[in-house]
């Protein structure tokens, strides 16, 4: 059973316009995947410049225009400490003449194009470049899926992008399309995304078509969207059935980087609170502290992503970096009365792919849970209150900002 | 305190579930009040105290709980599941016996058997199964155990657990056209068998306790078989709704038995070929 019979019915919440935020005053630019510095405290810096590279990643580079400050130890958002790079910005966000040398993307190859993803930064949500991603899906590809839904309920940082700075997310989607020749490209957006839906019905034609999803969590989850769009067949990895799924930010980010030479520099956030909901675009860096402070928002009881997957917010002067989850502010919950499993059979009904949650309640011998997606359906429905989750080995979520 | 997500939940708890059981068995409970006076309201009020008396003695051993009223609902059921001619310490005695089998088992979720039709089975030697006899069914039916009085009321109450979306259709249904084969192979009439308490007891109600029953939409159906056709028969053999009972009691755990042998060879198989 796919997506549309399982999972539960969440409403997504109404998108927000994306607001550009003015630079903070210094950028945090931690080196999370052994980047080595290529500047030193005292050089000034422009945005979009070079700023670390090697080590067999992605380059990193300025968000803002300004000087090196620092390159200690920084805490992410989730507590980590990691060496960093500390620019303070002089407000001019002046860009880097590398960025206004573009290329005429004609003359690129498909390599050319790799290359061009590659230097640009880009970094998709769980870490992996997006440049390695196309270059694994390689040629070939059946199916392109861009997924217009964020992976939680209350966040609409894709449905913001898409519907504010569409022309970027298409001419991304072009390129992509270009680059990867599939067979067809999918768009895929929620039923109540009428505005993405609008814009999307716009640009169709040929091998782009929309995919309306039906409103039930997990939208987003890229294994259940390539079950459900594309065809793959369940313990099939997406490579072998020919499916590659992106956020619509990525494809946006590839826009950018392709048509305005600007590399992966400015991050989309959503902040979600009690009643209201708001995007902002901040250069990566931008401590999680302004982004709620434009909100009206305190930093008590913030998650780092949405509610049904998030973690507690440690540090809010942590940096906002590629792949943000986004940040919920929610007064935890008044824990619920527990009790034993009362056999509903509610988990096995809700899991999108098909475990059984009840059988971790069994005294004997566990089986071992293939395949669970973390998305926490089952303990969101579950009236014995059981941590279902944990009974199960959660997973360690990726680190990511 | 370090918390894990989801931070949200939907709402749905355990105590919830069995308030909601508990006012769909008010209708019937009712009806037995006006339709066997002082009698029925003793016995009624008689297997609720036991219940609930047994639940917080229990409770003090660390062995059950007041909180997630599941000994309300059972008090209600053994109560509608016994004749009005039942005395009052025996009710009482059968309330008792069944949330201290429940608590023996482990408590709320790990019993095997259900509680309330347990203690009506125990209480058999004092009060005897009485058979469907000829009715009327939908209402004032007097011939039976308090819950069989009226149809109609306990429709009611199915209906209202249809609404909370608590009723189990893939065994309801299944249980009333399996009750219609065989009780009508035994000579009732099926408008009778439809029509009768009993059947509405056995379909809506007693197969609803989500503990001892299978969760598997498969298995569901074949319980709501076995159920209604065993509980049918021996009703029209002479049982009547102690009949009906007797056979969710014995199909219940041989089916979730089933269920979790079947479904732990397909995981434990699934895995070692991973």
């Amino acid at each position: 059973m796919g997506l549309l019979e399982r999972g539960i019915r969440l409403r997504r919440a109404p998108s927000a316009a994306v607001t550009v935020l003015p630079p903070p005053d210094r950028v945090v630019l931690p080196l999370l995947w052994g980047e080595r510095p290529l500047v030193r405290p005292g050089q000034r810096v422009l945005r979009g410049q070079r700023i670390a590279d090697g080590g067999g990643t992605l380059p990193l580079h300025a968000s803002v225009s300004g000087t090196v400050v620092d390159m200690g130890h920084h805490r992410t958002p989730d507590g980590l400490r990691r060496p960093a790079l500390v620019v303070e910005s002089d407000g001019a966000m002046e860009p880097s003449p590398a960025q206004t040398r573009r290329a005429v993307l004609d003359d690129l190859d498909d390599a050319a194009l790799l290359s061009l993803l590659y230097e640009a930064g880009i970094r998709l949500p769980d870490g992996t470049p997006l440049a390695d991603a196309a270059a694994d899906a390689g040629p070939g590809l059946q199916t392109l899926i861009l997924c217009a839904m964020d992976g939680e309920p209350d966040l609409c940082t894709e449905d913001a992008v898409l519907c504010s700075d569409g022309e970027t997310a298409l001419s991304g989607i072009r390129l992509l399309e270009r680059l990867l020749r599939p067979r067809r490209v999918l768009l895929a957006v929620g039923a109540r995304q009428k505005q993405a839906a609008a814009a999307a019905g716009r640009w169709c034609g040929g091998r782009l078509q929309l995919a309306m999803m039906p409103e039930r969590y997990p939208y987003a989850h890229p294994q259940l969207l390539a079950e459900e769009l594309g065809g793959q067949m369940p313990g099939q990895t997406s490579r072998e059935a020919g499916v590659l799924v992106l956020p619509v930010t990525a494809a946006a980010a590839a826009g950018l980087a392709a048509y305005d030479g600007l590399p992966a520099v400015d991050v989309p956030v959503c902040v979600a609170w009690d009643g209201g909901r708001a995007v902002y675009r901040v250069p990566a860096g931008t401590p999680v502290r302004a982004v709620l402070r434009a909100a009206g928002q305190p930093a008590e009881h913030v998650l780092l992503g949405g509610p049904m997957t998030g973690r507690e917010l440690v540090n809010p002067d942590g940096p906002i970096l590629q792949g943000f989850p986004g940040l919920t502010v929610r007064r935890p919950d008044r824990p619920l009365p527990a009790t034993a499993c009362i056999r509903c059979g509610r988990c096995a009904a809700v899991c999108p792919v098909d475990l059984l949650p009840w059988m971790s309640q069994l005294r004997r011998a566990q089986p071992v849970w293939h395949g669970c997606l973390d998305c926490g359906a089952c303990q969101y429905v579950c009236p014995a209150n059981l941590p279902l989750l944990d009974a199960m080995g959660r997973r360690t979520p990726a680190a990511v900002g | 305190m370090e918390r894990f997500p989801p931070y949200v939940h939907s709402g749905d708890a355990t105590h919830l579930r069995m308030t909601d059981a508990a006012i769909a068995l008010l209708p019937a409970a009712a009806g037995a009040v006006w339709f066997f006076g002082s009698r029925g309201a003793l016995v009624l009020a008689a297997a609720l105290a036991g219940s609930l008396v047994a639940e917080a003695l229990w409770a003090r051993l660390g062995r059950g709980s007041l909180r997630d009223g599941s000994a309300a609902v059972t008090g209600l059921l053994l109560g509608l599941l016994l004749p009005a001619s039942c005395p009052w310490w025996a009710a009482m005695l059968g309330g008792v016996l069944a949330i201290s089998c429940k608590a023996l088992s482990g408590g709320l979720g790990r019993n095997l058997l259900n509680p309330a039709i347990l203690g009506r089975m125990l209480l058999l030697p004092l009060c005897p199964a009485v058979p469907p006899g000829d009715g009327p069914y939908l209402m004032a039916h007097l011939g039976g155990a308090l819950g069989e009085a009226s149809s109609l009321l306990l429709l009611a109450g199915a209906v209202y657990l249809a609404l909370r979306r608590l009723l189990p259709w893939a065994v309801t249904v299944p249980y009333l056209a399996a009750a219609v084969v065989a009780g009508t192979c035994l000579g009732a009439a099926p408008t009778a068998v439809l029509c009768w308490g009993g059947t509405a007891l056995g379909a809506c109600f007693l197969t609803a306790d989500p503990v001892t029953s299978p969760m598997d939409l498969r298995m569901r159906v074949v319980y709501g078989i076995a159920a209604g056709g065993g509980g049918a028969a021996l009703a029209w053999l002479g049982w009547g709704a102690a009949g009906v009972a007797a056979a969710v009691l014995v199909a219940g755990p041989l089916l979730r038995g089933a269920e979790t042998l079947l479904l732990r060879r397909v995981l434990h198989g699934a895995a070692a070929e991973n």
